[in-house]
């Protein structure tokens, strides 16, 4: 048992701090937050230029082939910092998906842009049906003379409108069972009849509606074999879960701090309100979200690089403790701070609006716990 | 990282000694004990036999050292040793005997102490202790038992609540104040005393505790030098050293016992566990689990390397006492009513072990405040000198 960063991780979480004490005080985290694409591309590439992009990509590809454990330690400082960026989108769930669907041909050709961070791609997987197994895609892809067409819509897709290329989950067999059927197709964004919104409401990365009518993809551009896609993309998902938990520990750690700094220094009644045992129950529960996340988080990754045969289970259970977790800690952070912590410049917000989000985003505790219960045969 | 604990050859060998033994010399009464607070006279005689087997063996503390009647083992084998008896509902064995023996040993005085240690050691005599939860139950002002001197005598005056698994103890292992307005960790006397000493009546109290509890009143009683443990106030420091470790990293049992009674028990032909509210149910006390083991593997990992633990062993403690209580909770949820049924129905489920659960969850839960305040502390939300904040209004 060893829980320590090895000398590598170090150095990179040393990096990644100084990077994101740089480039991401709040006034930045707002801004991106308040632009309408939610995007900015002097961060993107400068992320890309010291080599995050491909990070998870093997390096015959032109990636660093790091393992997840030393990209957790990147995507905690970027929650702990409220990094936004199409990082999980493209370096991790598309290249994923490329690595483990995709031909040597297509791996050759779509990795490398996605390593230097040339092109940015996102997966379009959920739909109006929102979930993220299987037996939720419905849009159909029906194929005439040696091509496809895509007709139906995606929803909440991050990052869709800043990718050059979307991976678009669709249904090529109908069944009985939901995992088989599904194909990949890698559709430019501007290809006639693709058409993308940015979705409206206190959300926090961007999400996209993403309309196809009538789109043709040709039979090269499918990713892997026809109606066989899901195990590539079960993996992929678990993999960007297992980075998403790290992200989101960040974040849930952040807020355990402000709530802890600002009752140390907020002065109600003549004494700091962290005198008071409210208060300070208040505090304790951020901090216990705050270590369950990071811990749990940490253990997923450690088995997903160990190749562990419990890694999905420990995915899963991560993603279900930071999926309560770090809403229940902003909840307690904002108990905490009172009426300052509403206020859109402060800071605490833009982390509640993260957590409130990507609470869903690859799969809530619900549909977590029900996952874990599959894997174990409860 | 590396998130496994790592069994080597030897402490394999270990195990498969341990379990040997332990096919060969556990008597058929006690293979499935865990649902039994309190044995009955059979289970207890056996019980009492085995416990001089172990003691024989050296495992009732097997840490401490051969001359104080321990096997000397290191802490990886003391563990296999434990999860192996606990595994058969009998950790609590060691668990008694190794705290007194690791507080008399703290010194290794021998001479009038050898004889008690030895009979404990040994299984001979078992022992009561006053109840503690934490070290903030120590607070010298509401301690209950307080001493005066007579020469080299103690005289101890008042009551207390103890507990210990033996119908009968052979010691009392006591807690006294010299000084209710000191310091706590200056103003506690340990003692090893037989309860026969005049002055001495114990009366049983009825609590939630399944275990054995009972209220000792110590009417002038008249304690000689040789039942003092180490020396005078230093009753803090031994509890915290002997009795307040943490906990050891097993105990995972009753929710095992919980998923495999949902997994094979139906209703109309379905398993309840297919259910999906109770499924639901089920994996958050997994999940809780999941972050116990996490948080003791955590602090464990730190005191290996010698980094101090602030908030950490309260925070383990403070969920644990929590995950239990919700484990308690889920248990009710999953299973209706029969999570109520005792060892002494028939048509108790595992033996009554849920139902054991259900009071042990509540009757071994320290006070909550304890260790929030500890962990406050460790925060330093209570010493930090003030400073103005920017207001909401500013």
């Amino acid at each position: 048992m060893d829980l320590a960063l090895n000398e590598v991780q170090t150095m990179l979480q040393n990096s990644a701090r100084e990077f994101m004490v740089a480039e991401m005080p709040k006034s930045r985290v707002l801004e991106i937050d308040d632009s309408p694409s939610g995007f900015a591309v002097d961060l993107w590439e400068k992320m890309c230029g010291i080599g995050w992009s491909g990070m998870a990509v093997p390096e015959e590809y032109g990636g660093s082939g790091n393992s997840f454990t030393d990209l957790g330690v990147i995507y905690e400082m970027m929650g702990y910092y409220a990094c936004s960026s199409p990082h999980l989108s493209s370096a991790v769930l598309c290249s994923q998906v490329i690595l483990e669907a995709g031909s040597q041909e297509q791996k050759q050709s779509l990795l490398p842009a996605i390593a230097s961070g040339q092109q940015i791609f996102s997966l379009a997987l959920t739909e109006p049906e929102y979930g993220w197994g299987a037996d939720t895609v419905h849009l159909q892809a029906t194929r005439h003379n040696g091509s496809f067409t895509l007709e139906g819509d995606k929803l909440f897709i991050p990052d869709a409108n800043v990718a050059d290329r979307l991976l678009v989950v669709a249904r090529t067999a109908d069944g009985p069972d939901p995992e088989h059927g599904l194909s990949i197709f890698i559709v430019d964004k501007d290809a006639p009849g693709v058409s993308v919104r940015v979705q409206t409401g206190w959300i926090g990365p961007k999400v996209c509606e993403v309309n196809f009518a009538n789109v043709a993809v040709s039979e090269t551009n499918v990713l892997g074999p026809v109606d066989s896609a899901w195990p590539a993309i079960a993996k992929s998902l678990d993999r960007g879960t297992a980075l998403l938990c790290a992200y989101m520990a960040g974040g849930t750690q952040k807020v355990f701090e402000m709530a802890r700094d600002y009752s140390q220094t907020r002065i109600a009644f003549g004494v700091p309100i962290g005198t008071f045992q409210r208060v300070q129950d208040h505090v304790i529960d951020t901090l216990n979200e705050a270590d369950a996340a990071k811990w749990s988080a940490y253990e997923a990754l450690w088995k997903l690089d160990q190749d562990d045969p419990g890694a999905s289970v420990s995915i899963s259970m991560a993603k279900a403790v930071v999926s309560t977790g770090f809403p229940k800690a902003c909840e307690a952070s904002h108990h905490v701070h009172g009426g300052i912590g509403t206020d859109l410049e402060f800071g605490l917000t833009q982390y509640t609006k993260r957590a409130r989000t990507l609470q869903h985003y690859l799969g809530d505790a619900i549909y977590h716990k029900a996952r874990m219960a599959k894997l174990l045969a409860v | 990282m590396d998130f496994t604990y790592k069994y080597t050859d030897g402490q394999q060998s270990f195990r498969r000694e341990v379990r040997s033994w332990l096919e060969t010399h556990l008597p058929q009464e006690l293979q499935d004990s865990s649902g039994q607070p309190v044995l009955d006279q059979i289970g207890w005689g056996e019980c009492a036999a085995l416990r001089k087997k172990l003691g024989a063996k050296g495992w009732l503390a097997p840490k401490e050292p051969m001359e104080l009647g321990g096997e000397g083992l290191d802490p990886a084998n003391a563990l296999v040793l434990f999860e192996e008896l606990d595994a058969r509902g009998l950790g609590w064995l060691t668990e008694e005997a190794a705290g007194v023996l690791q507080a008399m040993g703290r010194r290794n005085n021998q001479g009038d102490r050898e004889s008690p240690a030895t009979a404990i050691a040994n299984g001979r005599v078992g022992c009561w202790r006053s109840q503690i939860h934490s070290l903030d139950d120590l607070d010298p002002g509401d301690w209950g038992i307080q001493i005066t001197r007579d020469a080299d005598d103690c005289i101890l005056d008042g009551e207390g609540i103890f507990q210990g698994r033996d119908p009968a103890p052979g010691y009392l292992w006591t807690l006294a104040v010299h000084d209710p307005g000191g310091h706590p960790e200056q103003a506690f006397s340990a003692f090893l005393i037989p309860p026969n000493l005049d002055g001495i009546s114990i009366h049983p109290v009825r609590r939630m505790s399944p275990y054995q509890v009972h209220r000792i009143c110590f009417d002038q009683v008249r304690v000689p030098p040789h039942c003092l443990v180490d020396q005078a106030k230093e009753g803090w420091f031994l509890t915290q050293s002997a009795f307040l470790t943490p906990p050891l990293p097993v105990r995972d049992r009753p929710l095992d016992d919980l998923l495999d009674y949902a997994r094979t028990t139906t209703v109309q032909g379905v398993s309840i566990a297919a259910e999906p509210v109770r499924q639901q149910l089920l994996m958050e006390a997994y999940i809780n689990r999941g972050i116990q083991r996490l948080f003791r593997m955590r602090d464990a990992w730190m005191r290996s390397t010698g980094a101090a633990l602030t908030y950490h062993a309260a925070q383990t403690r403070l969920s644990e006492q929590r995950s239990a209580l919700h484990l308690s909770e889920i248990t009710r949820e999953v299973m209706g009513v029969y999570a109520l049924l005792d060892h002494r129905d028939a048509r108790a489920p595992k033996n009554g072990s849920f139902a054991l659960q259900q009071r042990l969850a509540l009757a071994d839960g320290r006070s909550a405040g304890s260790d929030s305040k500890m962990i406050a502390d460790a925060l330093g939300l209570v010493s930090h000198e003030p400073e103005r904040a920017e207001s909401p209004a500013a």
